[in-house]
């Protein structure tokens, strides 16, 4: 190709871009602004954008009852400032239905997450009459713990691997007071407002006992309870007193702090062995907030005892 | 004194404008938000017309160089239709010298050796400097060498602390061209015949570089109004160079690509040619200045009234990635490298200057010529810094400020729009680098092409950060009245 064919496909390239950037710009920013000319009316008008977000994506989007043609995630955009009806739908998902405001210049963003249509309900294969359940999370599993007419058990999450771990059977109303469950070295605790039961599940041959003792009987009501010093303790808030249960040995308790007030909430931090008191002031209507730190007190007793040796 | 002033005041403007460009549009979005946005849009819709124009020349660019690629340049020189003769034309090749190791001249010696032009009409000049010590034996362990392959080797040594004169190449080979032409004269050439290369110490021509350069000279009516630019491919240490190194010369040498379509506003850049009767009509290359290679274009079109030009070649000449010693070496090589590039803006106050003493150049072409080198300079100071860092602050910040405004939710689809155009001419010259790719030398795995396809990941880091910032540093320095000594590249292999 000559040189002079070269220079007018140049010279044709640079004004077509120039051309397209003099005509396009203005047309741009006008509609970046949200402006639209209105061939009716022959005037510019200030519209919105509607920004829609979905998961799962790929949401038919209907506005006002109209289908938009392109799917979610998408913007509508030259929408006239006004209310319009807003749904989604997807086959297999709940349709979304909501009310939306577009205003001039602005972009309505809209985040939705649907809810799949329940199909179809699981049921556990055993027909044990199940008194009450609990997800109990540890660091690598998570397994279901249920109160049966037949004893205690365990099952995966899928509903699958049943395993007994206990022969003793807690009456349903006992099973439905259960406040929180926690399993720790074998040992199943868990507590209602009035009791504590530690059930032993490192016993291939269950006990033959089929009631539940409890292992503590609160004074007033069990509020707190927390595992601790080392997680050999649990350390309960029982409305009256703090008191320490050795989960080593039942039986062997100690009592750490007497509260000042039914109202007293405890907190007991096994990283820092640190126990928070929230009590009562003697002799005033206030609060306040009090720290035992439990090691620096076990480490100060100890070198003491090493200085009178 | 006057004229002191006036130089203050032109080496002001294009630092001051670009750091305006900068701080106008932080100052403008901490004021007026909205119209920011305008202003950014307005901007990036600029750069996507710009870039998608440079598209188009890089295309074209190819096109043209794979048209010629299998010319038989030596038959066409003996065809010449021109008023001079082939067989009286001689070349002379000088390479700037300082202290570029000896197998590194020698690499480069034997390339021009190898070339499908005559050697017996090449006279090589190797212009060392009296800084470097041992430069003369050096030169003439490798002359001794060289010189049953060339018409003659001459060597030159350039004295230290000549008053008037800067450390920089322009000085060296100012010096060398002026014992050149005593000794040309001496042996009664014609200086018309003559065609000067002044090339860098790693410059390697491509076979035909000369008998293309031969014909383009025959052939051209303004053979003495012009300067003949090759390609500058930066390869010869390619297969060894980091991967950012390597982008960065890649994206310097399409630079030079897309600018040779460009036939008004190219001018001489690196390793160059010329008729050594204009060189010396002009007084040799600038002696006080760094960036010679530009400014021996500019000496000429003042010389001529503007009536001067750079001619594409379209033929390469191979020359090595500056690379340091080690990683964060070579990231201050390529930064030092850059703003000695980017110190070209001293290419304004020169021109600026005479322009102010020359009447006979017409007004429109001093003002277009001007803002040609303005607008160049302003731009690479400041595109990188806008788009990579500017954009995404304010639309950052425009989420806190503006929160739901259309304007700001336009912005940021603009903003990918050029990153598409962006990712579009990166894949043209991903393609297109390929072609330029010197052989895979013996040891080197295949594996290294994975990396030279990754490499370009890079570039928008690259951009940001070796694209504007040495732009903008060197800007300053003049701005501030600092002035840039002359750093050569490292040149080592």
């Amino acid at each position: 190709m000559q040189e002079k064919y070269y220079s007018f496909l140049r010279h044709f390239s640079f004004w077509l871009f120039s051309l397209a950037f003099v005509i396009l710009t203005p047309v741009i920013v006008y509609y970046s602004l949200g402006y639209k000319f209105d061939i009716k009316s022959k005037k510019f008008l200030k519209t919105g954008a509607l920004s829609i977000k979905t998961f799962p994506r790929a949401v038919t989007v209907y506005l006002d009852g109209k289908k938009i043609d392109e799917l979610t995630p998408g913007t509508i955009r030259e929408l006239m400032p006004h209310k319009y009806n807003l749904v989604l739908e997807k086959e297999g998902f709940y349709p979304y239905n909501m009310e939306i405001e577009i205003k001039p210049s602005l972009v309505n963003n809209i985040d939705v997450f649907l809810i799949p249509k329940i199909k179809g309900v699981e049921k556990v294969k055993f027909d044990f009459n199940i008194y009450g359940f609990f997800l109990l999370r540890q660091i690598f599993t998570e397994k279901i713990l249920i109160f049966t007419d037949k004893g205690i058990y365990f099952l995966d999450t899928d509903l699958e691997g049943i395993k007994k771990v206990s022969e003793q059977i807690f009456e349903e109303h006992l099973a439905n007071s259960i406040e929180e469950v926690i399993a720790n070295n074998n040992k199943l605790i868990f507590w209602n407002k009035k009791n504590i039961w530690v059930v032993d599940i490192s016993n291939e041959n269950f006990p033959s006992t089929d009631t539940a003792n409890p292992v503590y009987t609160a004074g007033k009501s069990i509020k707190d309870a927390f595992l601790g010093l080392r997680e050999r303790y649990l350390i309960v808030n029982d409305g009256l007193k703090v008191i320490a249960l050795d989960m080593d040995n039942l039986g062997v308790s100690f009592e750490i702090y007497t509260l000042n007030n039914l109202n007293a909430k405890i907190f007991y931090d096994a990283r820092s062995e640190t126990l928070y008191i929230k009590d009562k002031i003697p002799r005033t209507e206030n609060f306040s907030l009090f720290k035992i730190e439990i090691m620096p007190l076990i480490g100060g007793r100890i070198s003491n005892e090493r200085r009178k040796d | 004194m006057r004229e002191e002033k006036i130089k203050r005041i032109l080496e002001i403007i294009p630092g001051f404008l670009s750091w305006f460009i900068i701080f106008s549009l932080i100052i403008l979005f901490i004021l007026k938000p909205l119209s920011a946005i305008v202003v950014i849009i307005v901007y990036l819709l600029y750069w996507v017309a710009r870039l998608l124009y440079s598209s188009i020349l890089l295309l074209m660019a190819h096109y043209r160089m794979q048209s010629k690629k299998n010319n038989d340049w030596l038959s066409m020189c003996k065809d010449a239709n021109s008023d001079l003769k082939f067989e009286d034309i001689i070349h002379v090749v000088l390479y700037t010298i300082y202290k570029e190791p000896e197998n590194l001249i020698i690499d480069s010696l034997n390339f021009l050796k190898d070339t499908d032009y005559p050697a017996d009409k090449i006279i090589v000049v190797l212009a060392g400097e009296e800084r470097a010590q041992g430069a003369y034996d050096k030169l003439k362990a490798i002359s001794d060498k060289f010189k049953q392959h060339f018409l003659d080797i001459i060597i030159t040594i350039h004295p230290k602390n000549i008053p008037g004169e800067i450390t920089a190449k322009g000085a060296n080979a100012t010096y060398a061209a002026r014992q050149v032409k005593v000794y040309l004269g001496e042996k009664g050439y014609d200086f018309k015949n003559i065609i000067i290369s002044c090339f860098d110490a790693d410059t390697c021509p491509d076979e035909n570089y000369f008998s293309c350069l031969t014909y383009n000279f025959l052939v051209n009516q303004k053979r003495y109004h012009t300067s003949f630019q090759p390609l500058p491919i930066y390869s010869n240490n390619i297969y060894t160079a980091p991967a950012f190194a390597r982008v960065i010369e890649t994206g310097s040498t399409f630079w030079q690509f897309i600018e040779g379509m460009r036939y008004e506003k190219f001018i001489t850049f690196s390793s160059h040619s010329m008729s050594f009767k204009t060189l010396i009509e002009v007084d040799y290359w600038p002696v006080d200045l760094i960036s010679d290679d530009s400014l021996i274009f500019w000496k000429c079109f003042l010389k001529f009234n503007g009536d001067y030009k750079t001619y594409p070649l379209d033929i390469p000449v191979y020359m090595d990635i500056a690379v340091g010693k080690n990683l964060l070496d070579t990231i201050k090589v390529q930064y030092k490298q850059k703003r000695r590039w980017a110190w070209g803006v001293e290419n304004f106050i020169f021109l600026a200057q005479h322009f102010l003493k020359k009447n006979e150049i017409p007004f429109t072409v001093k003002f277009r010529k001007l803002y040609q080198i303005l607008d160049g300079h302003v731009n690479w100071a400041t595109w990188a810094i806008v788009i990579s860092f500017i954009t995404p602050l304010i639309l950052f910040l425009g989420k806190i400020v503006l929160k739901n405004s259309l304007a700001l939710f336009n912005l940021s689809y603009i903003n990918s729009v050029v990153f598409h155009s962006l990712s579009f001419i990166l894949l043209l010259c991903i393609i297109i680098s390929w072609e330029f790719m010197p052989p895979r030398p013996k040891g080197v795995s295949r594996l290294v092409y994975v990396s030279f396809l990754f490499q370009w990941l890079l570039t928008p880091f690259i951009s940001a950060v070796l694209g504007s910032f040495p732009s903008l540093d060197a800007q300053t320095r003049l701005m501030l009245g600092r002035y840039l000594s002359f750093t050569p590249t490292p040149k080592t292999r």
